[in-house]
Parts: C-alpha cells; sequence; structure tokens
C-alpha cells in the first residue's frame, strides 16, 4: 500500500479546509480539525470531551 | 475505454458459458421480460463494483439477495464468472472475475490475479455508466434528505453529506462526548440554582445567575452584598465568607454535628494501590520457596556451630590444665588431644563454608518485615477511606430522622452502604489477620529453622485472597462514593433548614462554588454554540451543493430533457434545481428542491406537479447529464429499459437522445423489453451501425441469444453513398463510413460462407486475412477477392486506423462500389 492519500481523502481535505475558512469560533475550528478517521463522529466527540475537560482544568 | 465483448456464466439469469460482442457505437439488445437481458447490465455492474445497484439499494433487505448472484442450475464444479474485454485505444485488456463464497469476487487482470481493476480510481468514484429506472426513481422519488445523499453520490460530493451527517450528529446529541466529571460539576451547579431559585431572600442573585456568563460578575456582586448583610457589622471584606461558613457550622451542629463522607481514592492512592497489589501478589515466587525452603539446611548449620565451640571451649581449658580432660578430669594422651584438635579443625571449616546461610537467613527475616509493612500500608489506606462512615453508625438514626421523609432514599443508601462497608471491613480485617498469622509462623519457621514448603504455599494463597478482598473493598466504596455525596449534601440541606441558615447556606456554597460555577457557564457557552457551528455546516454544504446543481449539470440536464419533450406536451415541465430556503431567505442544509414550471408559472415541486412519464425523463436526463460531465475512463453506457411508461412520441423522442449519445463519443449499449422500439431505434440509428440482438427464448441454460440482422447491407451502403454525396461531411463522419464499408463487407462474407457451407462465422471476429480466406473457399474470383482484401489496406486486424491515415473520398468510394459487387453475389446465390 502506498502512502499517497485516496480522491476521497484528497476531496474530504479540500472540503473540510473550504469548511474551516467560513468558521470563526476556534473551539468549531477545533471540532472540524478533529474530523476524520474511521468514525469522524467519534473522532469529534473525543475532541469535544478534550475542551470540555480543559474548560474545568482551567484557571478561570 | 470501450467494452469489446462480455462473457457470462452461472451469473443471475445465465447459466452456459455465453459470450456477446458489442458495436463500438451501439449495441441493441431486446428481450421479452425475465429473458434475462437485465442480468447482462447486472454482470457488467458486479464486474466492475463488485456489488449490483439492485443489491447496493436493498438496505433493509439485503439478507434476501445472499447468494443470488449464483445461478441455481450451475453444476456445483463450476465457477460463476464475468469476463468483458475493454479496449482502451490500441490496446486491449480483459477483466474478469469470480464468484467465490459468501458472494465474494476474485479479479483478474489479463488472467492475472489482481487487487482491484486497473484504473485511475476506484470505479465507485467515477459516475456510474449505467442509466437504470430503478435507481432513478430512487433519486426523486425520496424524501429530500434521501434525495440530497443521492445527488451527492451521483455528483461525487458523498463527502460533503457525510461532513453534514456527522457535524449534525455531534450538535444534536452532544450528551456521548461530555465527560463523567463534566456532567458532575454541571449537577453540582444545577443542585445550587435551583436551592438558589428556593430562596426568595436571594431573588435578585437568582436573576442574575440566570443570565449564564455574561451575568457573573452581577451575581457575586450581589453575593457580597447580601453575605455582607448577614455578618456582624466590622467584619473585615476578606473575613466574610469565612465568617458566614462559621456562623452557619455553628447553627447547624446545635442540630447535628457529622457528615456522610465517603472520600475515594486519590489518582496517588489508586497508583500505590495498584503497585502494592502487584507487590503482594508476585511476592511467592519459586525464588522465594526455594530460598526460604534452603534454609531448613540451617538446622544441620547449627549442630555444627555447637559442635565447633564445644571444642573451642574444650581446647581452651585443655590449655589451662594439659592432658587432664576439662569435663571428666581423666587423662588425655596425645593420640587424643591431636584428635580433639582435627575434630575443631573441621567443625570450624564446616562452620565457615555455611556462612552464606545465615546471610539469607537475614535476608529473609528483612524480606519478611517488608512484606508486613507494605501489607500494613494497603490495609490502612482502604480502612481510612471507610472509617469515617464507618463510625456514623451509632448515629444513624438521628441521621435517618433528619432525611427522612423527604430524602428517603438518601437515608436508605446511607444506612446500606454503613452495613455493607461495616461488613466489608470486617472481612477485610478477619483476611489481613489471616495474612498475619502464616506470616507469624513462617518467621517463627525461620527461626527455628524448620522452614516448610506448604507454609509459603499458604502465604501465597492467603495474599491473594486478601488482595481480592481488598478489591472488592475498594470497588464498594467507588460504588457509594458518589451517593453519600449526594446524600451528604442532602443531610446539609435538611440541617440548614432546621437551623434556620438555608440562605446562608446558599450563599456559603455559591462562594465556595464560585469557580465551578464560572465553568459551567462556560461549558453551557460551548454547548450551546454547537448550535452554530451546525448552521455554519449547513449553510455551506448548501451553498456547495446548490454551486454543483445549478451549474453546468443544470443546463446538461435541461439540455437533455429539451430533447425528449415533444411539441404535444403540456407546457408543464421540469424547471431546474435550487436548494429550500427557510422564511429568511437562509439555505435549508439537505433538501434539494427539483423544480417545476406550468405555463411559465412556478410550481412548489416537479416531483408532485410532474407525471411519472415526465419524472422518468428527468431522472435519465439527470443521470446522462452527469455520465457526460467530467472525467471519466469510461467510454461505454449502459441503458436499461428507459421508455418504461412512455407514449409513442416520447419513445421517438428518445431515439434522437441515443443518436445524440452515440454522435458525443459515447458507446451504448440499450436494453430493452420492447422490441418494436428496438427496432425503430435500430431503424433511426441505421447511418451509426450497430449490432442487434434479441434474446428469443429463455431455458435452464440460460437466454437463448440470436444477432439479428439490422439494417440490410444495401441500406447501409446507401447511407455511406449519401455521406459520399455529401461535399461538407466531417473527415470523421468520412471515416465512419470507411469503416461501415468494412462491417458491410464482414457481413456480406459472414452471410456467403453460410449459404455455401451451412456454418455461420462471426462477422465480428473477420480480418483482411480471414475475408480472403472465407471468400476463396466460397469460390468467389480472385479478382474480386482481391479487391475486397485491398479494402482493408487502410485499418488494422484489430479494426484501428494505420498510423497516418486521412480520409480519402475516391478510395472510399472504390470500396464502396466493391462492397456493392460482393452483396450481388448475396442476391445471385
Amino acid at each position: 500500500m502506498s502512502g499517497e492519500a485516496s480522491p476521497q481523502d484528497s476531496r474530504l481535505t479540500e472540503l473540510l479546509e473550504d469548511l474551516l475558512k467560513e468558521l470563526s469560533d476556534p473551539v468549531h475550528k477545533r471540532l472540524i480539525r478533529a474530523y476524520g478517521g474511521q468514525d469522524p463522529v467519534e473522532s469529534m466527540e473525543s475532541e469535544l470531551a478534550s475542551i470540555l475537560r480543559e474548560l474545568i482544568a482551567s484557571e478561570d | 475505454m470501450r467494452i469489446k465483448s462480455i462473457t457470462i456464466q452461472g451469473f443471475r439469469g445465465f447459466n452456459d458459458e455465453r459470450t456477446l460482442e458489442f458495436h463500438h457505437r451501439l449495441t441493441l439488445i431486446s428481450a421479452p421480460n425475465s429473458y434475462g437481458k437485465t442480468s447482462i447490465s447486472e454482470a457488467l455492474e458486479w464486474l466492475l463494483y463488485g456489488i449490483t445497484s439492485k443489491v447496493q439499494e436493498a438496505d433493509y433487505s439485503k439478507e434476501e439477495y445472499k447468494g443470488s448472484y449464483r445461478n441455481v442450475h450451475l453444476p456445483e464444479s463450476l465457477t460463476p464468472f464475468v469476463k468483458a474485454v475493454f479496449v482502451d485505444g490500441p490496446s486491449e485488456v480483459e477483466f474478469r472475475a469470480e464468484l467465490g463464497e459468501g458472494d465474494s469476487i476474485r479479479r483478474f487482470v489479463n488472467g492475472q490475479a489482481a487487487e482491484r481493476w486497473p484504473l485511475p480510481c476506484e470505479p465507485s468514484e467515477l459516475p456510474r455508466p449505467f442509466v437504470l429506472q430503478h435507481a432513478l426513481k430512487r433519486l426523486l422519488l425520496v424524501s429530500p434528505n434521501e434525495r440530497f445523499q443521492g445527488f451527492a453520490t451521483l455528483l461525487g460530493l458523498e463527502e460533503l453529506g457525510h461532513i453534514e451527517r456527522d457535524v449534525v450528529s455531534l450538535c444534536t446529541k452532544p450528551e456521548a462526548a461530555i465527560p463523567h466529571e463534566v456532567n458532575e460539576l454541571v449537577t453540582a451547579v444545577r443542585a445550587i440554582q435551583e436551592r438558589l431559585d428556593s430562596q426568595p431572600s436571594l431573588a435578585a442573585i437568582s436573576k442574575a445567575f440566570r443570565k449564564g456568563a455574561p451575568g457573573l460578575d452581577e451575581t457575586y456582586d450581589l453575593i457580597a452584598a447580601q453575605c455582607k448583610q448577614r455578618v456582624p457589622a466590622g467584619t473585615d471584606e476578606g473575613q466574610v465568607a469565612a465568617r458566614l461558613s462559621q456562623m452557619r457550622n455553628e447553627a447547624v451542629s446545635e442540630v447535628f454535628k457529622g457528615r456522610i463522607a465517603l472520600p475515594g481514592y486519590s489518582p496517588a492512592e489508586e497508583s500505590a494501590n495498584l503497585e502494592d497489589e502487584q507487590f503482594l501478589l508476585g511476592y511467592v515466587t519459586e525464588s522465594f520457596v526455594r530460598d526460604y525452603v534452603g534454609l531448613v539446611a540451617l538446622a544441620t548449620v547449627q549442630d555444627v556451630i555447637k559442635r565447633a565451640e564445644f571444642f573451642k571451649l574444650g581446647l581452651a581449658l585443655l590449655v589451662r590444665a594439659p592432658g587432664i580432660c576439662p569435663f571428666c578430669g581423666q587423662s588425655v594422651g596425645d593420640a587424643v588431644s591431636n584428635h580433639i584438635h582435627a575434630q575443631h579443625e573441621q567443625a570450624g571449616r564446616q562452620r565457615d563454608g555455611t556462612a552464606g546461610l545465615e546471610d539469607q537467613r537475614r535476608a529473609m527475616e528483612q524480606d519478611l518485615a517488608k512484606l508486613r509493612t507494605r501489607l500494613s500500608g494497603y490495609h490502612q489506606r482502604h480502612l481510612k477511606n471507610a472509617e469515617f462512615l464507618i463510625r456514623l453508625q451509632p448515629s444513624l438514626a438521628t441521621v435517618k430522622s433528619i432525611l427522612e421523609p423527604k430524602h428517603g432514599s438518601h437515608s436508605a443508601a446511607v444506612e446500606a452502604a454503613v452495613s455493607q462497608l461495616d461488613s466489608a471491613a470486617a472481612q477485610l480485617k478477619g483476611s489481613h489477620a489471616a495474612v498475619d498469622k502464616t506470616l507469624d509462623n513462617i518467621d517463627a519457621s525461620v527461626g527455628e529453622a524448620k522452614e516448610d514448603a506448604a507454609l509459603a504455599k499458604a502465604l501465597g494463597m492467603a495474599l491473594a485472597e486478601y488482595v481480592a478482598k481488598a478489591r472488592s473493598f475498594a470497588q464498594a466504596i467507588s460504588n457509594d462514593e458518589s451517593a453519600m455525596s449526594s446524600a451528604d449534601q442532602a443531610l446539609q440541606h435538611e440541617l440548614d433548614a432546621l437551623a434556620g441558615t438555608e440562605d446562608i447556606g446558599v450563599l456559603v456554597d455559591l462562594l465556595d462554588g464560585r469557580r465551578d460555577i464560572g465553568r459551567k457557564f462556560r461549558i453551557d457557552e460551548t454547548l450551546g454554540a454547537l448550535k452554530d457551528l451546525r448552521k455554519g455546516v449547513d449553510q455551506f454544504v448548501a451553498n456547495r451543493m446548490l454551486e454543483a446543481i445549478s451549474g453546468d449539470l443544470a443546463s446538461e440536464v435541461m439540455r437533455w430533457y429539451g430533447e425528449i419533450k415533444t411539441t404535444g406536451d403540456p407546457d408543464v415541465h421540469f424547471g431546474g434545481f435550487d436548494m429550500e430556503r427557510t422564511a429568511a431567505g437562509e439555505l435549508k442544509g439537505r433538501r434539494i428542491q427539483i423544480k417545476a414550471v406550468s405555463y411559465g408559472e412556478e410550481l412548489i415541486s416537479a416531483v408532485s406537479s410532474l407525471s411519472e412519464s415526465k419524472l422518468n425523463a428527468l431522472g435519465l436526463c439527470v443521470s446522462i447529464a452527469e455520465n457526460l460531465k467530467g472525467e471519466s475512463p469510461f467510454e461505454f453506457l449502459v441503458v436499461d429499459d428507459p421508455i418504461q411508461s412512455w407514449d409513442a412520441q416520447h419513445e421517438t423522442q428518445f431515439i434522437e437522445v441515443i443518436r445524440n449519445l452515440v454522435e458525443r463519443g459515447k458507446q451504448v449499449i440499450l436494453l430493452s423489453h420492447n422490441k418494436a422500439w428496438v427496432d425503430r431505434v435500430c431503424k433511426g440509428c441505421r447511418s451509426l451501425n450497430g449490432w442487434c440482438y434479441e434474446i428469443t427464448g429463455y431455458t435452464k441454460a440460460g437466454p437463448e441469444i440470436s444477432e439479428t440482422p439490422g439494417v440490410k447491407w444495401i441500406q447501409r451502403l446507401q447511407e455511406v453513398d449519401a455521406i459520399l454525396k455529401n461535399q461538407t461531411a466531417s473527415s470523421a463522419r468520412l471515416q465512419q463510413a470507411e469503416e461501415e464499408i468494412r462491417i458491410v463487407l464482414e457481413e456480406i462474407v459472414a452471410e456467403l460462407y453460410h449459404r455455401r457451407k451451412g456454418v455461420r462465422p462471426s462477422s465480428h471476429t473477420l480480418n483482411a486475412a480471414t475475408v480472403r480466406k472465407l471468400l476463396l473457399e466460397c469460390d468467389i474470383e480472385v479478382g474480386l477477392v482481391d479487391r475486397i482484401y485491398e479494402s482493408f489496406e487502410t485499418t488494422s486486424p484489430a479494426h484501428h486506423a494505420e498510423p497516418g491515415y486521412a480520409p480519402d473520398r475516391e478510395r472510399i468510394r472504390r470500396y464502396h462500389s466493391w462492397a456493392h459487387e460482393l452483396g450481388k453475389r448475396l442476391e445471385d446465390r
């Protein structure tokens, strides 16, 4: 198997980059950047969980 | 890539191996329903994609399709397969797919096993070269959401649909992503808010609290003011919270002193527990048992030491009174004296040799002491967490009376937890005592040099049992921790009520919880803003889809739709694609609108307004437009039964669509149940060449396919003549005419041979050399045979134009006249 991205991966990356340009909220950008892998919803959920954990660990 | 032929064995309606050759421009196949016509397009679909669209779309009933690819009559010993030869420029490539167990597919390219087809990308990423009616209805006559996904698939925008679906899933149901500790914090803050809302004296704070993060500073200004009112005048500002808390505790302790506390294990404690458990469970190893049992040798050593000491003492006394035994007073001669010296030296050597065993014993004693220390630390760590709650036992009746009846479940939970933990603690202590006793026995055995392997084994078992009990105990604490914390909160609130300190209690909790309240507000903001993320993604997706459907696609669909519609049609037609919008004009994410126009007036939707025949036409147009759009290695298009539910006029219009497709460079394979219409297509497309097949019967062996004469040779030569007379005919048209002459020649030769020899060679496989050979066998004069042979000079045996080819009207005219001459021989015979 070569390490080259498949056409779907390339199209997906391109779409996500275009979407990121239209978002301004940094949290939303983080969630969209997390999109990918075998289960994108799980991946975004995991990022959201990290964001929430950071919120409760933050010093105001 | 054009398709030259397909061979099918044991797949769907095909049993015996059958091969169909395809014309490079147009192949027409007619068959009554259920004669295996669709098996041909399904075989090609399966070859390319490994699945047919019929099975792919049968989401809910895929089970019913299991094993349906294999023809039931195919003998077990044979393997179903589909093989196709594709022509790509000057080269040919054979794709062969064999059907394996569980509908699996094995691929072979030119006879070599292959993981995938040698295409620029996966076939599924390319426009599907199939125009199938059932797929079209699914595209249009479905919910807007399914339609969106169907269009996304058709337009190669599946990822767009997936992003939207996944983001919506996250934004509408984020609960799965919320960690346990975040939920706990949110629940705790909500509980404070509920109590705040129930205090009329704190209504202003409650109102500010409800504003969330923007009202946080205002909330705490109001809290500070309220606190100040409740502490003695002159209290230092920095001491207000502590003073308030003290006031509350004093008032509450008048009612009840005590808390329901069951602290869980800190991360450091959990880590220490794990390490201790590994140590305890791994203590009694084989090496331990060996070392321990080895100490039994010390019993013999003890004798040796005593003996050496005895001889040493005797010799010392003999020095004082030489020649007299210091123990019995008898005379000691030289021989006896020498013997005593020798015995002393030997005992000394033996003692020195066993010095290592002594060290081993000391090490064992130290090791056992270390085990006791570790065990004790582990034991205390568990007990101390539960002791506070267990000590509540004598006050349980009071706690119950405070909690009940309002907090009956908390009361029951506390009672159960105290009882269970008390019992678990007793068991843990008992198990600990058993380990201690075994250790005492081992210690004693070491001291007395009476080591016993059974004791070592008993220690291992006692430790294992103890660790198991300790783990259960820890689990019981973890299970009850949260419930006891809630019960304690309830107790504190009830105590506040009894002591008249409810408002003070709320103020104290608000002050203590300021940091968590701020965090909870930020969590609310983050989760609330997911709505905006969803909206942003919706708009992005809708805009992308709108670009895709309203640009080239819409005009292409409109163009093809214009080809199909007839002049007699009522003026109610497809009016283009759009995305549905909200009242405010914003695009809706997954809702594709198919517009329709009735005599200039826009209708709500084509789906609800157009007749089924027009929807079919629209579906065909979408599929055709998509196939002609963009890059695809497939130059062929399989059109399966396109004219269902159409009237004669629309059927005629669609013949023009077929012509148009071929003229735009598509190799069309048209299948239809309607033989009369296929004959009309054949006639309407006679200038394009093409082959016709008819499935005339169906048996267990599969369909009976025969090639039918499409247009008579004389008519085809007339078409060529018309092209030659047309002075504006393009080079491409002239080349087609020249090629047509050769195809006519091959068909005449095949027919001549059939009449002469009774065997029909396949005209599709003939070339210059075989034509010459067959004509000579048919006794055609050599001069004409040579001329016919010359007609093939401008083409290769594979029917490709020779390099440097240029059409020459005069040459083609000569070929045309020779073909005519040969055709006459058919009439002569």
